[in-house]
């Protein structure tokens, strides 16, 4: 899996920066469809944490329909799904977006900068293509 | 019934408070964390929780039994490693594995001699020859060679470098993951309790002060950054104001669920901005535990 | 029991060594006739023993802080007994030595005293005492000690034990000797054995 980091005294409990980071992972094409993430006591010595944490994290990943687990098997990441309806999808976007604006203004960036910045994450994500 | 239980557990020392009806839970699987300052009264009750010290007051409760009546076979299911890890100095590695081999009978002699493999541990060196680091995962190794189903650490990563600490945390790891044993240990290092422990509790001066999921003490208790246009006023009087400081332009506060009540306080006060602050453990002990700043209860 | 009792067996050893020495001295110098040129002197090493024996005995009352051995799946008295048993076992050895001694001495008698004599005797005349007999004092200082600590072991157990090996060896010493002692001496040796058997009771009130 790409290279993940968490902060343990950071921001946010530590299951939801993994929950996160295997969302973005799979946004970014770093993790694809069917790939197999590492075993919860393998990812658990690897970061130095609490295997109850990493549980709990892909516990999430499953309840969100983003992985699917095989009992001996492991946890897989699932075919790509969109399982929020289009309403609360767009509601949730617009929040996301307008979080990130207000704090590009509050740290002086330009409006420029934030619609060059925009266009360059569009290039990296893999989108679908407008239904 | 949890594994692990003190029931208003009270000891003194003398006419010295040492706890103070002390009453918290610690169900089975869980890794607990008791934080405290230096004489907070971490090891009073762990040592009440072994038997070693009978209460004042109060009980604490092991494996369903009272611990200053434990009947010595419930021993065996107990893995324990005391403060300072003193074992027998005089004993060589060998002769110690086999005198606790002896004396325990769920001894898993070929997990311990895994252990020692992996630590590198020379068998016919004395005990106190071994460095610090040595005999701290030494008596670790011993403890878990036991296969307990509970777990009691007093301080085990005490004056150990940060390597050590890291195997003693990938040990613990181990642990969490293959047997699921319930562990309770007390620790300084709070960078390495944040990283495997589920829950927290914090004594301070005999009294249990915060006992919750590590994630929602992390939730809940938040710094407030709040900004002002000239001298900062004094601190508003907040429920849950944990510790106040002020720099000038700015009041900084750390409170205990105050999402609703710090922003209006402080806009009521003249305040420009309010920023809020996530704390890692360590910072947010500190609050907890130091000098009362001006205001604060 | 048995891997507490070979533990506290091996952690005597440096006591056992020093009770076969007190035994050997004690037999080359304090039998028969020899005794007597001693009494005085004797009296002094072996309150101090027993003195400094309780002390420690109840000073281990209020450290106990091997907790590493203490937390073990047998019971506290067992660990007591194995712990006595094993000083037992050391004063046994001391008496062993003793009695070994003693028959030598008896049959070298009839050889070759003169040569047994420069060994181990220090003098026949209590003026002939000097460094040597520091060596007797000193041994006799340890058996009390040992005997103390054995005390404070038993009083452990039960508190009855430590009265049943102290009453007969205090009423032994007292009636043999008191003729022929100084009343400060006396009167050491009877404080020293109600000191013993009180703190016995006290350590006895102590059981874990």
């Amino acid at each position: 899996m790409a290279f993940l980091r968490i902060d343990p005294s950071g921001a946010g409990p530590v299951f939801q920066q993994i929950v996160d980071h295997v969302k973005r992972a799979i946004a970014t094409a770093q993790l694809d469809p069917e790939d197999r993430l590492p075993s919860v006591r393998e990812l658990a010595k690897e970061l130095v944490i609490n295997p109850n944490t990493i549980a709990r994290a892909y516990q999430v990943l499953d309840a969100e329909g983003i992985t699917y687990s095989r009992r001996g098997a492991g946890t897989f990441i699932a075919a790509h799904k969109p399982v929020v309806k289009g309403e609360e999808r767009r509601r949730r976007f617009r929040e996301a977006i307008e979080a990130a604006l207000a704090d590009a203004f509050h740290t002086g960036v330009s409006e420029e900068e934030a619609r060059r910045a925009f266009d360059a994450a569009l290039k990296r994500f893999r989108f679908q293509e407008e239904r | 019934m949890n594994p692990i239980g003190f029931e208003r557990l009270t000891h003194y020392y003398g006419t010295t408070m040492a706890l103070d009806a002390l009453t918290l839970e610690v169900p089975a699987g869980c890794v607990f964390a008791l934080l405290g300052r230096n004489g907070a009264g971490k090891t009073t009750a762990i040592k009440c929780l072994l038997g070693f010290l009978p209460p004042t007051r109060g009980r604490a409760r092991i494996l369903g039994h009272d611990a200053a009546a434990l009947p010595p076979g419930v021993r065996n299911r107990i893995g324990y490693v005391a403060e300072g890890q003193r074992l027998v100095p005089w004993m060589r590695v060998r002769g110690l594995v086999d005198y606790q081999r002896a004396s325990f009978p769920r001894f898993d002699a070929s997990l311990c001699a895994a252990h020692l493999r992996r630590l590198g541990l020379p068998e016919r060196r004395r005990v106190l020859h071994l460095s610090r680091g040595m005999r701290a995962q030494l008596a670790l190794a011993l403890a878990l060679a036991q296969r307990p189903e509970v777990v009691v650490l007093d301080d085990p990563a005490m004056g150990l470098d940060a390597v050590v600490r890291r195997e003693f945390l990938d040990v613990m790891i181990d642990l969490i993951a293959e047997e699921g044993s319930t562990v309770l240990f007390s620790s300084h290092i709070l960078t390495d309790v944040e990283r495997v422990a589920d829950r927290v509790a914090i004594l301070d001066r005999g009294v249990l002060r915060v006992d919750a999921p590590l994630d929602e003490v992390k939730r809940r208790v938040l710094r407030y950054h709040a900004r002002f246009e000239g001298e900062a006023p004094p601190p508003p009087p907040l429920p849950g104001l944990l510790r106040a400081r002020r720099r000038r332009n700015e009041l900084v506060l750390t409170v205990v669920d105050g999402e609703a009540s710090v922003e209006p306080a402080c806009t009521e006060l003249g305040a420009r901005a309010v920023e809020v602050e996530p704390l890692g453990l360590e910072d947010l002990f500190v609050d907890y535990t130091a000098e009362r700043g001006e205001g604060a209860q | 029991m048995r891997p507490a009792y070979l533990r506290e067996l091996k952690e005597l050893s440096p006591v056992i060594v020093l009770l076969v020495a007190t035994g050997i001295l004690a037999a080359a110098n304090l039998t028969g006739p020899m005794v007597r040129q001693f009494d005085d002197m004797l009296v002094f090493p072996i309150c101090a023993g027993l003195g400094l024996g309780i002390l420690q005995g109840l000073l281990d009352r209020w450290r106990r802080d091997d907790l590493f051995s203490l937390h073990r799946p047998v019971a506290a008295v067992r660990m007591e007994t194995a712990r006595t048993l094993a000083g037992a076992t050391a004063i046994l050895v001391g008496a062993l030595a003793f009695v070994v001694t003693h028959r030598l001495a008896t049959l070298v008698e009839l050889a070759d005293r003169e040569r047994f004599s420069q060994l181990l005797v220090i003098g026949d005349e209590p003026e002939h005492l000097g460094a040597r007999a520091i060596g007797l004092l000193t041994s006799l200082f340890f058996a009390a000690w040992a005997v103390a600590r054995f005390a404070a072991g038993l009083a452990r157990i039960r508190w009855v034990l430590p009265a049943l090996v102290l009453l007969p060896l205090a009423a032994w010493s007292l009636l043999s000797r008191v003729g022929s002692m100084p009343a400060a001496s006396v009167a050491a040796l009877l404080l020293a054995t109600l000191f013993a058997l009180g703190s016995g009771l006290v350590l006895a009130g102590d059981r874990r």
